[in-house]
């Protein structure tokens, strides 16, 4: 695996001595989808400011592409990486769609066929094609925050780290971005990190999970292993899969004769259909 | 109809037409009203105005990158401000504020005049309140006159370390009333056709009075209710604007106290020390009470602290000077003294104890 | 509040023609109608312009706003131009022990002023309801009118809506806890939203600028893109400024 992203945090304190983070030590592999798990102010923005080279004095260092970010400048962070805030009011400021979105690519100096080129294939990407001219204040919060991911692919960003997509979408809505960062992270191979407390889609769509608690990660790895048992993410203010909660229940409780925890719906149903064919056998 | 009459006549008129009309808005001139060649001379006055601000813009944008947004949004608060209907008292209707003398405290008088100039043109489009014919006396009335007025103001009193709320009000008033009358300036000339000025604009003052007279005070009212509230909660703002420095928040109440107790001592030593002239005129107590002590065989007796008697006048002025001078003194160190260290942490800034 | 922006109507023929010949143009005629002796032609352009904006589709309330200042400036000027300017009295009455003149120069000079204000708000309230604002924008930069002029135009326009929604919101929860009962707490209550807004467009500056950092802000926004200019275009709007010219002259 191709490491792009070696954060290696010691800790960090804002300046009024508040803590915001503890020992970090995460490895982000090109390609991958990962997510940071965590309740609220357990430090996942900050984490993400620290790995976009917005906050650099912090105690430790993050690697990017091998090189520290805090020796590098600016323009070398923002041409890899890109920042999706949580509120896409904070980070869109042109009068309409086009004129946003183009915004990146000018200021990267490309002449204006190419950079017209860009603002079609990133619209085309998050699925807001034909949208150029809508003025920013007439979208829709969803539609806002594909902007926002437009605005940043299209200045041919390989790396996205998002604040809590889902954060405010009604649940076709959660699903809708979801599946848009998933079809950037596979066709587009775009390595996305996202910081969210969604715990129900998690496991649906990412590699591999960061559990962050009062700024430190306390465990790592697949959502299977993450999600092992409920006791453990009570002790971090999360909960299991709502799918999983049930069967870890029926399996625990109920002594029903689960092989494994399923984290999704689909995979319960296979585990749910198994013991009824298994039971009408028997 | 004599001048008195007429007068009445014309505030009794627009009293008529302010209370028909749904709104009555800032001083805005509206579209046409200006004849060419005086819509071109506004202008002509306006630009230099502008173009400074703008260099002005650009040289603090260069220092801090967040500027140009920040007076950017600056204009959309402007704008918001001037469309939002405060009731006035005396008119029974609603009017608008101008803000640029909110705008001229937070960010400075010449770029007030940009942000005026943004917020007048984007009106003038979509609101049809000014135009663009109008624009460049309106930036003249509302951006240079409104925004200097206002800024000016303010700095002056918190020279005399007045009360931020009373330097806040006061500017917020001149404002707004500095923009009626260059307004009214503006009109007059422009619509006087083949009669005289002065008879005109007394006219168009008239006429505007009893709006705009109150609307100052709410405008004032206004400013002095933001200007505190950014003062008590978020300190840091007013010291990254320059509207205050960090030493001038603890600082202002010692300093009006100092003074007011220098401005009472000396006002106390020099009505003591008043010349023997004033006694000329008997008061009461010598026409009556006296008298009729007098009549009752209760003669009055010498004073127990004569000032006539010597120099102890003369020693009590010294006195009062001496403390006054000193407190004076005291404090006016500050207003001499280097532009204060910045300080990172805004809870020092704070002047009142956190809870 | 009503901005014309929400209700631009992007299909019809004028709203697709370039913004710099819909700028021009009005320049030239307002100039026109500021320097016009008549009535008869601010009259003519007002007729106009209603009905191209009747043709857009333009709600007639929305219209109506549009005048309603420059309405109450028109007669209040007209008063004053009646009853205190000229010399041969056109009509008089009795009005509380007062008699009151007017006079006819008076009433020929409101009559002008009328026309002149009424014609000119058409021509503005035409130009924006068939433009959008960032074309217009557009169009004054290439005008070359300052980029530091332009740039705050734009955050200005982007940002008006966000922050009359906030202040709507704060204006609302205020008013729910009676801060708007009497005179004196609605003076507090404006001053703390006033305040409020403040703050937050403060605070907005700050995000906005790193999120316009991350993507390769250096101080200066990149300049809007001017396409060609459609030959039609200019023809058509040479054409309106010819015939405008040619009645401008005659009335």
């Amino acid at each position: 695996m191709v490491v792009r992203l070696a954060v290696r945090i010691n800790s960090f304190a804002y300046a009024d001595g508040t803590k915001a983070m503890g020992k970090i030590d995460i490895d982000i592999g090109k390609g991958e989808f990962t997510g940071i798990l965590g309740s609220n102010g357990s430090g996942k923005t900050t984490l993400l400011k620290i790995m976009d080279g917005l906050i650099k004095n912090f105690k430790g260092a993050v690697y990017l592409d091998g090189r520290d970010v805090r020796k590098l400048s600016p323009k070398e962070i923002f041409r890899k990486v890109g920042l999706v805030f949580q509120n896409p009011d904070e980070q869109l400021f042109a009068g309409s769609v086009a004129d946003d979105v183009a915004f990146g690519p000018l200021n990267m100096g490309l002449r204006s066929n190419e950079v017209a080129q860009r603002v079609r294939e990133a619209l085309d990407d998050v699925d807001m094609s034909g949208c150029e001219a809508k003025s920013i204040h007439n979208l829709s919060y969803g539609q806002k925050k594909r902007v926002c991911i437009a605005g940043l692919l299209a200045m041919g960003h390989e790396m996205l780290l998002l604040d809590e997509p889902t954060a405010g979408l009604d649940p076709m809505g959660e699903y809708r971005m979801m599946s848009l960062l998933k079809k950037l992270n596979t066709e587009k191979r775009v390595t996305i990190v996202m910081a969210t407390h969604s715990v129900d889609l998690v496991p649906v769509f990412l590699d591999k999970l960061y559990i962050l608690s009062k700024g430190s990660i306390v465990r790592g790895g697949t959502p299977e292993e993450v999600f092992s048992a409920p006791e453990d993410m009570a002790d971090v203010k999360l909960r299991l899969p709502q799918i999983a909660e049930l069967i870890y229940k029926l399996k625990h409780e109920d002594k029903m004769a689960f092989e494994k925890i399923p984290l999704t719906i689909g995979e319960a149903r296979r585990e749910i259909m198994r013991l009824a064919s298994g039971t009408a056998e028997g | 109809m004599n001048s008195v009459k007429k007068i009445f006549f014309v505030a009794l008129i627009c009293c008529g037409l302010l209370l028909s009309a749904d709104a009555v808005y800032a001083m805005h001139i509206a579209e046409g009203i200006l004849p060419l060649h005086w819509a071109a001379l506004w202008f002509a006055v306006a630009i230099p105005f502008v173009a400074f601000g703008l260099y002005s813009l650009n040289k603090r944008s260069r220092d801090d990158l967040s500027f140009k947004p920040l007076a950017g949004l600056m204009t959309a608060v402007i704008f918001i401000i001037s469309c939002m209907p405060i009731p006035v008292p005396l008119a029974g209707t609603c009017s608008h504020p101008c803000g640029t003398g909110i705008s001229g405290i937070l960010v400075g008088p010449s770029i007030s005049v940009v942000i005026a100039a943004a917020a007048l043109l984007i009106q003038a489009i979509f609101l049809a309140h000014g135009g663009l014919s109008t624009l460049g006396a309106n930036i003249v009335s509302m951006g240079v006159m409104g925004s200097f007025t206002g800024y000016l103001t303010f700095k002056l009193l918190r020279s005399f370390r007045m009360n931020i709320a009373v330097a806040g009000f006061t500017a917020g008033l001149f404002a707004n009333w500095a923009t009626y009358l260059m307004t009214s300036v503006e009109l007059a000339s422009g619509i006087k056709g083949d009669t005289t000025f002065l008879p005109l604009f007394w006219k168009i003052l008239v006429a505007f009075i009893p709006t705009q007279l109150p609307l100052g005070i709410l405008e004032g009212a206004m400013t002095a209710g933001m200007v505190v509230l950014l003062y008590k909660k978020r300190p840091d703002l007013l010291i990254k604007m320059r509207v205050i420095k960090p030493t001038e928040a603890a600082m202002h109440r010692q300093g009006i106290t100092a003074l007011v107790a220098a401005l009472c001592i000396t006002g106390a030593a020099l009505s003591a020390a008043a010349p023997a002239d004033a006694a000329k005129w008997s008061g009461v107590d010598e026409v009556v009470i006296e008298k009729v002590a007098s009549e009752h065989g209760r003669e009055a007796g010498a004073t127990l602290i004569d000032l006539e008697q010597g120099d102890i006048g003369l020693f009590l002025f010294l006195i009062a000077g001496a403390l006054g001078g000193f407190a004076a003194g005291y404090y006016w160190r500050s207003i001499l003294a280097e532009r204060g260290q910045s300080l990172d942490d805004p809870k020092e800034m704070r002047p009142e104890k956190q809870r | 509040m009503i901005l014309s922006g929400y209700i631009h109507n992007g299909d019809h023929w004028l709203s697709r023609m370039d913004a710099r010949v819909k700028i021009i143009s009005t320049l030239i005629l307002l100039a026109m109608v500021l320097t016009c002796e008549g009535t008869s032609f601010p009259l003519f352009l007002l007729l106009c312009g209603a009905g191209l904006c009747v043709n857009m589709k333009i709600r007639s309330r929305m219209l109506l706003m549009r005048f309603l200042e420059p309405l109450f400036i028109v007669a209040v000027l007209f008063i004053l131009k009646v009853f205190f300017s000229g010399n041969v009295p056109m009509f008089s009455f009795e009005f509380m022990g007062m008699t009151v003149t007017g006079f006819r120069e008076g009433f020929m000079e409101g009559m002008r002023l009328g026309c002149r204000i009424t014609g000119a708000v058409m021509i503005v309230a035409v130009l924006g309801f068939s433009t959008p604002f960032n074309q217009f924008i557009a169009g004054l930069s290439w005008l070359k009118i300052p980029r530091g002029f332009i740039e705050i135009s734009l955050f200005a326009y982007r940002y008006i809506f966000m922050l009359f929604e906030d202040a709507m919101v704060i204006y609302s929860a205020q008013k729910n806890r009676l801060g708007y009962s009497t005179i004196r707490r609605s003076l507090n209550s404006f001053g703390i939203l006033a305040g409020a807004l403040v703050i937050k467009a403060f605070d907005q500056s700050q995000k906005t600028t790193v999120a316009m950092t991350q993507r390769g802000y250096d101080g200066v926004m990149p300049a809007p893109e001017h396409k060609p200019f459609k030959l039609l275009e200019i023809g058509g709007g040479l054409s309106v400024i010819i015939v405008m010219g040619i009645l401008w002259k005659i009335w």
